[in-house]
């Protein structure tokens, strides 16, 4: 029996061992590959920023005859990107297309190594293991976005539907999740202003970017209480919300991505146009334009926004949209975002600076 | 009124997994095998339960309440085959029991992530869709506030739930079987004597707690989310406290189960609750109560504790 166990172990350990070593990877058949993409936590299926930046690799791919290919790290960590992009440039790859935080010290590790090879990198920027920022070199694109736009636009989008009890439920308190949030004060604030109407919004961060029992019931607390729509935005932990929506008929606003196929009451989400980016990135490579550097990306070239599909909005149309979206673009509405307020505000929504611009929304902020 | 309703449907929530993983804690535990391993086995039950329920609905084979009722019983024998592994350790192989437990609890989540890992080609957390809540019954829900409570907006595990306790009350304690199972945790050389299978007995007890949980691990994260991480945030613990909080016994572990369920929707829900808004006080002191009032109530029941004498202790027929 002993015996038994132990070769059982140690067939599962070489099981293991071997299964390590690979990773996937699918692409067109020739030698070599020009554009990688290694994908972060995740698939190229994702419905996240994973599928976003391989849609729009394939896209360029096919439609310029450029080949392409996508690695899967078998660990989503520093050493498991490293290996992939150690990979993809041994394959030919010019082009790597890193979507996500956590690839932030894996470039600056690379960076240099691979001088003449050009990194996407999405919501991030190069740092060391410590967290201490890494200057970007000449061959590495460092793609930001404002989160407060998109924010901002939800939170309009909101009220101009009719909704007046609206929720926010952050994740970890962190300047992303922040400035969505503050965004989407403002945005609930001017729809109202120029309704006439006063709108109430519940705020509060969970914490965490997890599920569970604990959000879903305090989600399901507010919609009882009459919130009617819940920014989700952190993570897992819409899941909890969606759960808690589903359960009272209520609505929610999805983060990131489109969520609208993660649950039927996502009227619309607050989207980082990442698909975008990588498209224009990689056109950008062969045209000989691309610049590295650090790129807070925003509205002014359409790279925030919310979702195209306005299907489960009742009166707020794509029209409101695009109107909306010009005074954004064209940045006639100020927005205040996290590094405007006092910093040890902590994405507390009632210090002064933004307690003052809301005139027209009653913030409730839970602890 | 509907904020009455609203709380009682949490409470529910939080309490109907509480109370089906501790009755099953309560079955090993009675059989003399202390069991902290039902954090693990909701874990992996509740896996293999979303995992049957994803790919069932993914194929469209089925749906609704019957599948409901399907992936229970999968989660149920994955908790059963799995609390085997615990079983035999500590009843055949006399180890102890506390660290079967752990070794378990640490292997869970691990296997799990692994398989959805493997299968899913890298995503570790398994979609499921909520189809499961009832919005009424109907006639039932009909019934003045008994209808409100149970009978709208409810889950089937709710009923489920209450059906294991009762079972559970009359198999423990009115059954021949449930006598002799009690009598391994009290005094198993006795047991022994009287010509009971001490080994058949405790093998029962953790694999009906095995099942238990496993159920339980599904019915957790039901009505909480649309995907499972292979994590239940401790509940299998809270589970135990809640089983020696209810001291062994059935309908007393149904009352501490409502009494956390009640205490933590609070915790969590009290800016929905008029007064308690009005009060003011930092959030922390509503998560502190469920806690706060456990320490003050075990101060004053423990004096009446009765766990079983003989738990923890592998069965060795030559002892006196």
């Amino acid at each position: 029996m002993k015996k038994m166990f132990a070769s059982l172990l140690a067939l599962s350990m070489m099981l293991v061992g071997c299964g390590s070593n690979g990773g996937d990877s699918e692409g067109k058949d020739q030698e070599g590959y020009e554009i990688a993409l290694v994908t972060d936590q995740g698939t190229i299926s994702d419905k996240s920023f994973n599928q976003s930046a391989w849609e729009a690799v394939e896209e360029y791919g096919d439609k310029n005859d450029v080949t392409y290919k996508y690695y899967k790290p078998s660990s989503f960590d520093t050493a498991g990107y490293t290996q992939q992009i150690d990979n993809a440039v041994e394959n030919g790859a010019k082009i790597i297309v890193c979507p996500g935080y956590k690839f932030a010290t894996t470039i600056a590790n690379l960076q240099e190594k691979y001088a003449d090879v050009s990194f996407i990198l999405i919501d991030a920027t190069p740092a060391d293991e410590k967290e201490n920022a890494v200057e970007p070199t000449e061959n590495v694109y460092c793609a930001l976005y404002k989160e407060v736009q998109p924010g901002y636009l939800a939170g309009y989008a909101a009220v101009k539907e009719g909704y007046t009890k609206l929720g926010f439920m952050g994740g970890i308190a962190l300047p992303a999740v922040i400035n969505y949030g503050y965004g989407y004060l403002q945005g609930a604030n001017d729809a109202a202003k120029e309704l006439g109407i006063n709108v109430e919004v519940k705020y509060t961060y969970t914490g965490t970017f997890n599920e569970s029992p604990d959000i879903q019931s305090k989600a399901s607390g507010w919609y009882n209480t009459g919130t009617e729509v819940i920014f989700a935005c952190g993570g897992q932990i819409c899941n909890s919300v969606f759960a808690a929506a589903e359960q009272t008929n209520k609505m929610t606003i999805g983060v990131d991505s489109d969520q609208k196929d993660a649950s039927q009451t996502v009227l619309t989400s607050a989207m980082k146009g990442v698909k975008k980016t990588v498209a224009d990135e990689i056109a950008a490579v062969y045209a000989g334009e691309f610049k590295g550097g650090v790129y807070t990306l925003d509205a002014s070239s359409d790279y925030v926004g919310l979702s195209d599909d306005f299907s489960r909005f009742k009166k707020f149309t794509k029209n409101d949209y695009d109107k909306v979206f010009e005074t954004v673009k064209n940045g006639s509405v100020k927005i205040i975002s996290n590094d405007d307020v006092d910093e040890n505000a902590q994405g507390d929504p009632s210090t002064k600076v933004l307690k003052d611009a809301l005139t027209n929304v009653t913030v409730s902020y839970e602890k | 009124m509907s904020i009455v309703y609203f709380l009682f449907a949490q409470t529910l929530l939080f309490a109907i997994p509480l109370l089906v993983v501790a009755l099953g804690g309560m079955f090993s535990e009675r059989s003399g095998v202390i069991n902290i391993a039902l954090e693990g086995i909701m874990i992996l039950g509740g896996f293999f339960g979303v995992f049957f329920i994803n790919f069932m609905q993914t194929n469209q084979i089925m749906s609704g309440q019957a599948l409901l009722i399907l992936a229970l019983l999968v989660s149920g024998i994955v908790g059963g085959l799995f609390s085997l592994l615990h079983a035999f350790a500590s009843i055949h192989l006399k180890a102890d029991q506390t660290i079967s437990g752990t070794a378990l609890n640490l292997f869970a989540p691990a296997f799990g992530l692994f398989i959805a890992k493997t299968i899913q080609d890298g995503v570790q957390s398994v979609m499921f869709e909520n189809q499961f809540r009832i919005v009424e019954v109907p006639i039932l829900s009909q019934i003045p506030v008994l209808g409100d409570l149970f009978f709208k907006n409810c889950y089937l595990t709710t009923f489920i739930g209450i059906f294991i306790l009762i079972i559970s009350y009359v198999f423990l304690m009115k059954t021949k079987t449930g006598l002799r199972l009690r009598s391994c945790g009290e005094n198993p050389q006795a047991s022994d004597a009287a010509g009971i299978s001490v080994y058949k007995m405790r093998y029962l007890g953790v694999v009906l707690s095995g099942f238990l949980a496993g159920m339980g691990g599904l019915i957790y994260i039901l009505p909480i989310s649309t995907e499972f991480n292979c994590n239940v945030a401790g509940y299998g613990f809270l589970a135990l406290a809640v089983l020696i909080f209810g001291n062994w016994k059935p309908w007393r572990i149904a009352g501490a189960a409502f009494f956390f369920g009640a205490t933590k929707t609070i915790a969590y829900t009290y800016t929905s609750i008029p007064f308690l808004a009005a009060l003011s006080l930092p959030a922390t002191a509503y998560k502190l109560i469920p806690y706060i009032a456990t320490l003050i109530l075990l101060a004053f029941t423990s004096k009446n504790s009765a766990a079983p004498r003989a738990e923890g202790e592998p069965f060795d027929k030559g002892k006196r």
